[in-house]
């Protein structure tokens, strides 16, 4: 029955996202449209798809799994998310707006443009991207198998195939109206969970947590004390890698580059930061109220991680149709998110590398169809990639992803902004050390080696980022300035500042 | 008012000073600090308060006791950490807009030479 419906809802779905692609391919004539939805996306969608872009299945499933297994300790796995996006508004939004075109290695070589330092961009982003990617792909595949109970191989080709669909026919268009469609599904079917869950407790969130306290013990409210001093340093790694690494996202920063103006860029954050930490809040009630209507055993009992506590509760609050609306949004967030990374993987193999440093001489009709070549061609390498990977370990690779664009993306950004002396010496010699540094550290850290690894914390970003920004620092202040320096960083200023 | 404001509002705005530095030239240096310093300690600040929460969970158990009714103050902090962003998002938008304003004016005025 449960399956049915599930399989009704997801054809739905998919019926109104194919048509979305189809409005939208109508609009993917140029570059410009194809790769940043011609600069013309509203404050209010461009926030609600970057919420959407963050709000993937694993955050969903994952955090409200850990809420309801182990209360609060869960609970922090997702509570820096509004610090992250604030960064993000604060920092990045607006100057990414008025230096970027396309990508984020536009703006990281604005102040210095060079084909090499740009190949290094395309090369971190790639590599963010990739591990990014390949995360969101096992992970889907294998929530998908959960959820509707087909093979995970077959699951792996349906998500690539609608996924190279919306980024081939529809280009940024249509995958930003399609993460607004699923945002808007995710929220009500969360708004309703909320609501159905605290119906059982009179409507007040000390009433659930009273209930589940009383049921579980205090230390369901009590924070995480890990134990040794490399476990906790490794705790408030973590912490950092994940305030952190999404302000150096380029999947999610090109979304910057879609609207009209720094201010809608602002605007855009705002709501994003609003929606995420209503969402989140939210998420807290779910896991609670998983807890206490669904109960932890029958939880691990369904999978030792927790993953399908949401389901479950749906299961328990609203039968059969719940289950299958959640399941089949589920399946839209992990496509939408997939989509996103990957046209900012093309953007970057086709404007960075194709029409900057390969081909200047290129036409727009030739960068296109390399895009758009370079679009299925990602597609085709996560899909393969995620085959053969659905034994590897999904926190490893995700974390790598985001330690690299902490560690890689973000000295160079800040500084290229706020750095009157920096140059070209430390943005290259920053890029290289992020992105070696932090690949490096998790290799040999206990995540890859186990109990032999030679270096202590499986979360590296303590480390990485501190040693990222003091390798760009120093290769500053060996290199030497150009002869213009003082007025290309002039021009920085005034391009990031004044208001067109 | 702010100074890149009165600058705008000041007739005879482009003007060399003995230092060949321009009037304009101030009043933007001037607009571009404050931006700067407001959005590097807003960014400062909000990542201590972020980490803040890992550090006195691993080091202390102070978020460990009872704030009120059920709720501990790890609970606490946990609304706290989207609540205190909230905050300063909102404080950042209203200082933005003014800085908008005198940005603008700025933009339009024939010293805007670095365009």
């Amino acid at each position: 029955m449960t399956l049915w419906i599930t399989s009704a809802f997801l054809g739905l779905l998919i019926v109104v996202s194919l048509i979305i692609t189809m409005v939208a391919s109508r609009r993917t004539g140029s570059t410009t449209s194809f790769y940043v939805a011609g600069n013309d996306v509203a404050p209010w969608q461009n926030g609600t798809a970057i919420a959407g872009d963050f709000l993937s299945a694993a955050a969903l499933l994952g955090i409200v799994g850990a809420t309801a297994l182990t209360g609060l300790s869960g609970f922090y796995l997702g509570i820096g998310t509004a610090t992250t996006f604030l960064l993000m508004a604060l920092l990045v939004a607006e100057p990414l707006r008025n230096l970027g075109k396309f990508t984020l290695a536009d703006m990281l070589v604005s102040r210095f443009e060079r084909k090499s330092l740009r190949a290094i961009a395309a090369l971190n982003t790639f590599a963010v991207s990739g591990f990014y990617m390949i995360a969101q792909f096992v992970g889907g595949g294998l929530v998908l198998k959960f959820l509707i109970g087909i093979d995970y191989d077959y699951c792996i080709i349906a998500l690539g195939v609608l996924m190279t669909i919306y980024v081939l026919v529809g280009g940024m268009v249509a995958i930003t109206w399609i993460q607004v469609f699923k945002m808007g599904l995710l929220l009500f079917g969360a708004l309703l969970m909320i609501i159905l869950t605290l119906g059982h407790f009179n409507y007040n969130p000390a009433t659930l947590l009273s209930a589940v306290t009383e049921h579980y013990g205090p230390a369901y409210s009590a924070p995480p004390h890990p134990p040794g001093l490399a476990g906790r340093l490794d705790y408030i790694s973590f912490g950092l890698g994940l305030a952190l690494g999404p302000v150096g996202m380029p999947h999610i920063l090109i979304r910057f580059l879609t609207v009209r103006n720094a201010q809608s860029a602002r605007r855009s954050a705002a709501i994003a930061i609003w929606l995420i930490s209503l969402f989140l809040l939210g998420v807290a009630i779910l896991g609670l109220g998983a807890a206490a209507l669904v109960g932890r055993d029958q939880i691990l009992a369904a999978n030792p991680a927790g993953t399908l506590a949401t389901l479950l509760l749906a299961a328990t609050l609203g039968g059969p149709v719940l289950v299958g609306f959640i399941a089949a949004v589920l399946f839209a967030t992990v496509v939408a998110v997939m989509a996103g990374v990957s046209i900012a993987a093309a953007g970057t193999f086709s404007h960075d590398l194709w029409a900057n440093v390969l081909r200047p001489s290129s036409t727009e009709r030739e960068r296109l169809i390399v895009a758009k070549s370079a679009a299925v061609a990602v597609c085709i390498f996560a899909l393969v990639t995620a085959l053969g990977a659905r034994s590897l370990n999904l926190a490893y690779i995700g974390v790598v992803g985001l330690t690299i664009a902490a560690s890689a993306n973000l000295p160079t950004m800040i500084f290229t902004i706020y750095w009157r002396r920096f140059n070209e010496t430390g943005a290259f010699v920053g890029m290289w050390s992020g992105l070696v540094v932090s690949v490096l550290l998790v290799l040999t850290g206990p995540t890859v080696m186990g109990p032999a690894a030679l270096f202590p914390l499986a979360n590296v970003g303590l480390v990485s980022i501190p040693v990222a920004f003091l390798a760009t620092a120093v290769g500053t202040l060996l290199g030497r300035d150009r002869p213009d320096a003082e007025a290309v960083y002039r021009d920085i200023v005034v391009r990031t500042n004044l208001t067109a | 008012m702010s100074d890149a404001a009165s600058v705008v509002a000041a007739p005879g705005l482009v003007r060399s000073g003995p230092d060949g530095v321009t009037d304009w030239d101030r009043a933007f240096t001037a607009l571009t600090r404050r931006k700067a310093r407001f959005v590097l300690a807003a960014a400062v600040f909000v990542l201590v308060f972020s980490l803040g929460q890992p550090v006195l969970s691993v080091f202390t158990t102070t978020l460990d006791g009872i704030a009120f009714g059920p709720f501990t103050w790890g609970w606490v902090y946990a609304v706290l950490q989207f609540l205190v962003p909230l905050v300063v998002l909102h404080l950042y938008m209203w200082q933005a807009r003014k800085t908008d304003d005198a940005s603008r004016a700025l933009g339009n005025l024939p010293g805007a030479n670095g365009r």
